[in-house]
C-alpha cells in the first residue's frame, strides 16, 4: 500500500513537473563553428538557451594511447547571448584499457584542451558534457573519470543512450549532475521496412517502460534526416548524400522507400545505383515528429526541462522546427 | 567424440567474482592470433611477431585495425632504422655508440648542443665534423625543430590553430632548396627534401608540398631508401589531404610495400583516405606498384573474397603477398563458416555499425568453389611459390569437412613442395591431427604420442595450440567421463598453461571477462575438490607421478607460480571460506610470500558504503595482513561461540567484510569484478567447455557450491549479527549492527531475471529496488535509532534507505 502511495506521489510530482516551461538548446556537432545566417537568426528569434558544442573526440589508438581528434575550430565569434557548453566524445575503448593514473591524466588533458578552446573565444566554462557509450567493461573507469573531471568543473553531465537508460543495473548510473537522454537512432537501421529508425514510438517504448532514472534528464531529440541504401534486400550503408529521388530513375514504394528502376550513375551523389536498389529516406512529417517528441517528453520522469536538438543545421531546422 | 564443439552461447552477463584461483600455471608470452577452446581453430596460424605480415593476419577480433595496434604488441622502433641509414651515410660500421647517438640526435635542441653532446660517441662526432655538408644538414634540421615544426602536443589547442603561414616559412624553404641543389649526396638531398616537405605539409600547405615534391621527385631513384620512403610517405599524405586521393594512395601503397619503418603509418594514412585504390592503379609504373596497391586494399578486408589473391597471382605467382592473403582467406572461411554450428557469423560494418551475415555471403557467392579452384590452379602451376601453404590450407579445409582422403592428398603435395620453416610444423601437425581423427583412436597414449612429437617445434606457437586443443577438448573430457578427475585436472591445468594467446594478458590474471578461455581446472579446484582431493593432487605434484603416463607428462611440464606452496594457499582459502580458522592458521608457514604480503582494510570496521576500488588512497588504508586476519577471526569466532555479544557482532562484520561485497574480500578471492550478478550460475558461464556441454543437464541441476554461499549471500554473517543485536551495549553499536544486518539481507533480495536478445540475462532494476525497500531491518533503524551518529551515516550513504524514508 505504501509503495502505491509512493508511486502516486512520484507520478503526481512528475505530472506537475511536466508543466514547467522548457528551454530549447542545440548540439553543434560540426568540426568548424561557422553557423549560417539562418542558424544565427533562428537562435536569436527562438530564445535558444544553450549550445552544446562538440569540442573534440578522444579516440583510442593503441594500448595506453589515445588522442583528441576533430578538434573544433572557430570560424565565427560565439554569440554572447548564448551559453556554450563543451561536449567531448570519448571512445569507450579507452576506458577498457586505462588505469587510474592515466584516467586522471585523461581528465586533466580534456579539461586543459576544453579550456584552451573556450579561452580562445573568451568563454568561461562552468559546465562540461561527456559523451561516451560506456558498457560493462568500461563502466568503472568511466565513472571514475567522471568523478575526476568533476573536480575541475562545477557541473558535469553525460549523454545517456536508451539502452543505458533501460538497463540501469547493468549500465550503472553515472556520477554526474544530470544526463542527456539521446532519443535517436532508436530503431533497427538495417530493417528495410516502413518504420523510421531515427525516431519511432514503438521502438522508443521498448526501451522505456516508465522506469525512474535517478538523475535529472534533459532530452536530446533528432532533427536530422538520412537515407539508407538496401541492396538485394540487405542493408548496404548510409548514403552520405541523398540522391534526387523525384526523377524517372526512381519509383516510390511507400512513404519512406524508393526503388531504382534501372541501373544508372547518379551524378549528384557520385554513386552508381543498381536496378532494384532501395533507398529509405528516414524523416517524418512535422505532425508525426511533434506527436512522437511530445510523447517522449511526457514519458521521461525526472526531467530537467531542456530539449537539445541534434544537431544545428539549417536544412534540419527548416525540416523539423519551422515547417 | 564430436570434433566440433557445440556453440558457445555468448552471454553479456559477464559476471562474477571467482574464488581462489591461485593455481595459475605459468606460461610465457606467445605470438599469434588468439586461440579459442571450442574449435580446432587457427591451425594455420602463421607469421610470428617481427614479420611485417604479422600485423596483417586475419583476426576476427581485430577486423578494423592492424593487429600491430593490438595491445601487447611492442611499438615499432622507427629510430633504429634512421640510425642504420645515418651509419650508411657516415660510413660507421661499429654498433657500440648507436644508442648514445640516438639519444643525442633525438634530444638535442640545436646544432651546437648536438655537436657538443656527441663527445661520448666519438665515431659519430668525427664522421660528422669531417664532412661539412653533413654538419650543415644538422644545422638545418635543428632550425626546423626550433622554428618551423608545428606544435606537436595533441592536447594543446595551438596545434590545431597555429600553423605557420607560408610567408614565414618561405625563406627557410628557399634555403633548403638551395641546399638540395648544392649537395652532392643523394641521401642528404632526400633528407633536405624531406625537411622541405615536412615544413610545408605539417604547416598545412598541402599544395606547396605537392609542387615541391613534383619538382624534386627526380631525386627519388626508385631504390628502397629510408629517405625516399619518408618523402613519398609525406607526399602521399599531402595528396590525400588535398583530396587528390588516387595519387596519395599510389605513394602510400609504395611506402606500405617498401618501408620497414613507415608501413604502419602508411596503413593509417590509407585508412583515412577514401580508398580509391582503382584510381591509384592508373599511376602505377610497374607490377610491384600494382601489387602494393592491391595488397594495401585487401590486407585489411574482412569480407571473404578470393579475387584479389587471384589478381596478384596473375601478376606474379611468386609474390609473398599471396601466402598472406591466402591464409587470410582460409581464416575467414574457418571463422565465418566452419566454426559455425547453428548460428551465422554476423560481422559489424564499421560505417553503419550494422551486421553483415558473413556465413550467408560465403554460401551465396559460391565462395568455397572459387577458393578451392584457385588453390588447385595455383598448385598446378610450377611457378607458384609457397605451395606448401596453399596445399596445407586445402588439406585443412578438406579435414574440416571430414574428407580425410582428400586432406591426405593435399598433405602429400605439401610434403613434395619445398616448405619453409613456417610451413614444416603446419604440415606435420596437420597430418597428425588428420590421422588421429580418422583413426578415432583418441586416448591418452595417442595424445601423449602427439605431445612428445611436437616437442621439437617452437613453444607457444602452432604446436602449443594443438596440444592445448587435444588436452582440453579431447582428452580431459574423456578422463572426466571415466571419473578420473585427477588426471582431468592435470590435463586442464597443462592446457591452460599452453593456451598460447597473442598477448598472454588474461591467462595470467584470470579476468572474468576472459573466463570462457580455459578455466575448467579452476572450476574443479574450487567446486569439485575437497581438501583431501587437493592433498592427493599435491602429493602427485611433489612426487611428479599421476595416475597414468599422460598425467605424469602434464605434471612434469606444469610450473605453478608458487610451486607446491600454491596448494597451501588454495587450502587456506578453502578453510577460510569454511570458517575453519585453526586449520588455516596451521598452514601459515607453508603459504607463499606473495599471499602473506596481501593487505586488506580493517575487517571488523563497519563501512557505510560498499565501494571497492584500488586507488592509492584506498590502498593506504589496507593495513591488515592475512596472518593478522586469521588470528583475529579465530579469536572472534571462539568468543562468538561463547555468546559474547560484542564478538558475535564483530565476527558478523568480519564475515561480511570477507564476502564478495566486503573491503577485505581480497584475502579469500584471487580475482574480483564489479560486474557481478547472476552469481549463482558462476560455473555455467565461466567454465564452459566440452565436458560442460556434454553434461549440461547435470550442471543445470547443481546448486551453488556451499563454499561460495556465504561469500555471495552473507547468511552466516547475518546469523551472528542477529545473535548479537539484543545484547549489544550502546545505541551506536546497535545501529551499526542493524545496518550490517540490512546489508546482509539485501544480498539475498529477490530480483527478477529475464532474458532478452540484446543483453542475455538481465535483472529488472525497478523490481530489485522495490524489493530492496522491503528490507525488514529498515523499519527498526528508522523507528529506534534516529538519534545516533551511525544512523546519520547510514542515511547519508544508502540510497535504498533514503528511498525507504521518502516512501514513509
Amino acid at each position: 500500500m505504501k509503495i502505491w502511495a509512493l508511486l502516486f506521489i512520484v507520478l503526481l510530482a512528475n505530472s506537475c513537473e511536466q508543466n514547467k516551461a522548457e528551454s530549447n538548446s542545440f548540439y553543434y556537432w560540426k568540426t568548424t563553428y561557422n553557423p549560417t545566417k539562418f542558424e544565427n537568426d533562428y537562435v536569436e528569434k527562438h530564445n535558444v538557451k544553450n549550445i552544446y558544442i562538440r569540442c573534440f573526440d578522444v579516440m583510442y589508438e593503441t594500448e595506453n594511447s589515445y588522442k583528441p581528434s576533430n578538434v573544433v575550430l572557430w570560424n565565427q565569434k560565439p554569440n554572447p547571448k548564448i551559453n556554450y557548453i563543451p561536449v567531448v566524445f570519448i571512445d569507450k575503448k579507452i576506458f577498457e584499457q586505462i588505469d587510474s593514473v592515466q584516467n586522471k591524466e585523461l581528465s586533466k588533458n580534456i579539461m586543459k584542451l576544453c579550456k584552451q578552446i573556450f579561452d580562445s573565444q573568451h568563454l568561461p566554462i562552468s559546465e562540461i558534457q561527456i559523451d561516451c557509450d560506456w558498457a560493462g567493461l568500461s563502466k568503472e573507469n568511466y565513472f571514475y573519470f567522471l568523478k575526476e573531471i568533476k573536480k575541475d568543473v562545477k557541473i558535469v553531465s553525460a549523454t545517456l543512450r536508451l539502452h543505458q537508460y533501460k538497463y540501469q543495473t547493468q549500465s550503472g548510473i553515472p556520477p554526474v549532475d544530470y544526463c542527456s537522454l539521446m532519443c535517436y537512432n532508436i530503431g533497427d537501421v538495417k530493417s528495410n521496412n516502413n518504420s523510421n529508425s531515427i525516431l519511432n514510438k514503438i521502438d522508443f517504448d521498448s526501451y522505456t517502460k516508465g522506469d525512474y532514472y535517478p538523475k535529472p534528464i534533459n532530452i536530446a531529440l533528432p532533427i536530422y534526416t538520412w537515407s539508407l541504401l538496401f541492396r538485394n534486400n540487405q542493408f548496404a550503408g548510409i548514403l552520405p548524400q541523398i540522391p534526387i529521388l523525384d526523377t524517372g530513375n526512381w519509383r516510390k514504394i511507400n512513404g519512406l522507400q524508393y526503388e531504382c528502376k534501372n541501373s544508372f550513375l547518379d551524378t549528384i551523389s557520385s554513386r552508381y545505383f543498381y536496378s532494384q536498389d532501395v533507398i529509405k529516406v528516414e524523416n517524418c512529417s512535422k505532425e508525426e515528429w511533434n506527436t512522437i517528441t511530445t510523447y517522449i517528453k511526457n514519458k521521461i520522469k525526472n526531467p530537467k526541462h531542456e530539449i537539445i536538438y541534434f544537431d544545428m543545421d539549417s536544412a534540419s531546422i527548416q525540416n523539423y522546427l519551422l515547417r | 567424440m564430436k570434433l566440433f564443439i557445440l556453440t558457445w552461447i555468448a552471454r553479456v552477463s559477464k559476471i562474477i567474482c571467482c574464488g581462489s584461483l591461485l593455481m595459475i600455471a605459468e606460461q610465457s608470452k606467445a605470438c599469434g592470433p588468439d586461440f579459442s577452446n571450442y574449435y580446432l581453430t587457427y591451425l594455420l596460424e602463421h607469421y610470428q611477431y617481427g614479420n611485417r605480415f604479422y600485423d596483417l593476419q586475419f583476426d576476427p577480433e581485430h577486423r578494423y585495425y592492424s593487429k600491430g595496434e593490438d595491445f601487447g604488441t611492442p611499438t615499432l622502433d622507427t629510430k633504429k632504422y634512421n640510425i642504420i641509414a645515418w651509419k650508411k651515410i657516415l660510413k660507421i660500421e661499429t654498433n657500440n655508440q648507436d644508442s648514445l647517438f640516438t639519444d643525442v640526435l633525438y634530444t638535442s635542441n640545436n646544432s651546437e648542443t648536438f655537436i657538443a653532446n656527441l663527445n661520448n660517441c666519438n665515431n659519430y662526432k668525427t664522421a660528422i665534423i669531417a664532412n661539412p655538408e653533413i654538419e650543415k644538414y644538422f644545422s638545418y634540421l635543428y632550425t626546423y625543430k626550433n622554428k618551423y615544426a608545428p606544435n606537436n602536443d595533441d592536447w594543446d589547442y595551438g596545434k590545431y590553430t597555429k600553423s605557420i603561414n607560408l610567408e614565414t616559412i618561405t625563406p627557410y624553404c628557399n634555403d633548403l632548396e638551395k641546399q638540395i641543389n648544392e649537395t652532392k649526396s643523394n641521401p642528404l638531398q632526400l633528407r633536405y627534401l624531406y625537411l622541405l616537405l615536412r615544413t610545408t605539409h605539417l604547416n598545412l600547405h598541402y599544395s606547396t608540398t605537392i609542387n615541391l615534391f613534383e619538382k624534386y621527385k627526380k631525386l627519388c631513384t626508385n631504390q628502397n631508401m629510408l629517405e625516399q620512403n619518408w618523402c613519398e610517405g609525406i607526399v602521399g599524405g599531402a595528396y590525400i589531404k588535398a583530396n587528390q586521393q588516387a595519387q596519395g594512395i599510389y605513394y602510400t601503397a609504395r611506402v606500405f610495400s617498401k618501408s620497414d619503418d613507415q608501413y604502419r603509418e602508411a596503413l593509417c594514412t590509407y585508412n583515412q583516405s577514401k580508398k580509391d585504390w582503382q584510381g591509384a592503379l592508373a599511376y602505377c609504373k610497374n607490377t610491384a606498384d600494382s601489387i602494393a596497391i592491391l595488397l594495401l586494399q585487401t590486407a585489411q578486408n574482412p569480407i571473404p573474397d578470393v579475387s584479389m589473391v587471384e589478381n596478384i597471382y596473375r601478376i606474379n605467382p611468386q609474390h609473398e603477398a599471396i601466402q598472406l592473403l591466402w591464409l587470410r582467406e582460409a581464416n575467414k572461411l574457418e571463422t565465418y563458416l566452419l566454426n559455425r554450428q547453428n548460428n551465422d557469423y554476423e560481422l559489424y560494418n564499421s560505417n553503419a555499425d550494422e551486421p553483415k551475415n558473413m556465413t550467408a555471403i560465403i554460401k551465396k557467392n559460391n565462395y568455397i568453389k572459387q577458393f578451392v579452384a584457385l588453390g588447385n590452379t595455383m598448385l598446378a602451376n610450377p611457378n607458384t611459390a609457397h605451395k606448401a601453404t596453399i596445399a596445407n590450407v586445402l588439406a585443412y579445409y578438406a579435414f574440416r569437412i571430414k574428407q580425410y582422403a582428400m586432406a591426405k592428398q593435399y598433405i602429400t603435395i605439401a610434403k613434395k613442395s619445398v616448405p619453409t620453416v613456417m610451413e614444416i610444423p603446419q604440415t606435420e601437425i596437420l597430418e597428425q591431427v588428420i590421422t588421429l581423427q580418422e583413426s578415432q583412436k583418441i586416448n591418452y597414449v595417442s595424445v601423449l604420442n602427439c605431445l612428445k612429437k611436437n616437442e621439437k617445434f617452437p613453444k607457444y606457437g602452432l604446436a602449443s595450440h594443438i596440444n592445448h586443443y587435444l588436452l582440453y577438448n579431447e582428452l580431459a573430457p574423456l578422463f572426466m567421463k571415466n571419473k578420473d578427475t585427477n588426471s582431468a585436472y592435470w590435463c586442464y591445468a597443462l592446457s591452460s598453461a599452453l593456451d598460447a594467446d597473442s598477448t598472454g594478458a588474461y591467462i595470467g590474471d584470470y579476468s572474468p571477462e576472459a573466463f570462457n578461455t580455459s578455466t575448467f581446472d579452476s572450476y574443479l579446484l574450487l567446486h569439485q575438490f575437497g581438501i583431501s582431493d587437493i592433498n592427493k593432487l599435491e602429493k602427485q605434484f611433489i612426487a611428479k607421478k599421476g595416475n597414468n603416463e599422460l598425467a605424469n607428462y602434464c605434471i612434469a611440464n606444469i610450473q605453478f607460480k608458487n610451486g607446491k606452496k600454491s596448494f597451501a594457499e588454495l587450502k587456506a582459502k578453502k578453510y577460510m571460506m569454511m570458517q575453519q580458522w585453526d586449520e588455516a592458521i596451521a598452514l601459515i608457514p607453508q603459504l607463499p610470500a606473495s599471499y602473506l604480503a596481501t593487505k586488506t582494510m580493517n575487517p571488523v570496521n563497519v563501512y557505510y558504503n560498499d565501494i571497492i576500488n584500488y586507488t592509492p588512497k584506498m590502498d593506504s588504508l589496507r593495513t591488515f595482513s592475512v596472518a593478522k586476519i586469521l588470528t583475529l577471526a579465530n579469536t572472534l569466532k571462539q568468543n562468538a561461540d561463547k555468546k559474547i555479544a560484542k564478538d558475535q557482532y564483530l565476527y558478523g562484520v568480519l564475515l561480511y567484510n570477507l564476502s564478495y561485497y566486503g573491503k577485505a574480500h581480497n584475502v579469500v578471492d584471487n580475482h574480483w569484478s564489479h560486474s557481478n550478478y547472476n552469481i549463482s550460475s558462476y560455473y555455467k558461464t565461466d567454465s564452459v567447455n566440452v565436458y560442460y556441454y556434454q553434461n549440461e543437464k547435470q550442471f543445470e541441476a547443481q546448486k551453488m557450491s556451499p563454499l561460495f554461499y556465504n561469500y555471495f549471500y552473507c547468511t552466516d554473517a547475518e546469523a551472528y549479527l542477529h545473535k548479537a543485536l539484543d545484547n549489544l551495549q550502546t545505541p551506536e553499536e546497535k545501529t551499526n549492527c542493524l545496518w550490517m544486518l540490512a546489508k546482509c539481507w539485501q544480498k539475498r533480495c529477490p530480483v527478477k531475471i529475464t532474458r532478452n536478445k540484446e543483453y542475455g540475462y538481465v535483472e529488472s532494476y525497478g523490481d530489485y529496488v522495490n524489493n530492496a525497500l522491503k528490507n525488514p531491518y529498515f523499519k527498526q533503524l528508522q523507528t529506534q535509532y534516529t538519534a545516533t551518529q551511525a544512523y546519520q551515516n547510514v542515511k547519508g550513504n544508502c540510497d535504498y534507505f533514503k528511498l525507504y524514508l521518502a516512501g514513509k
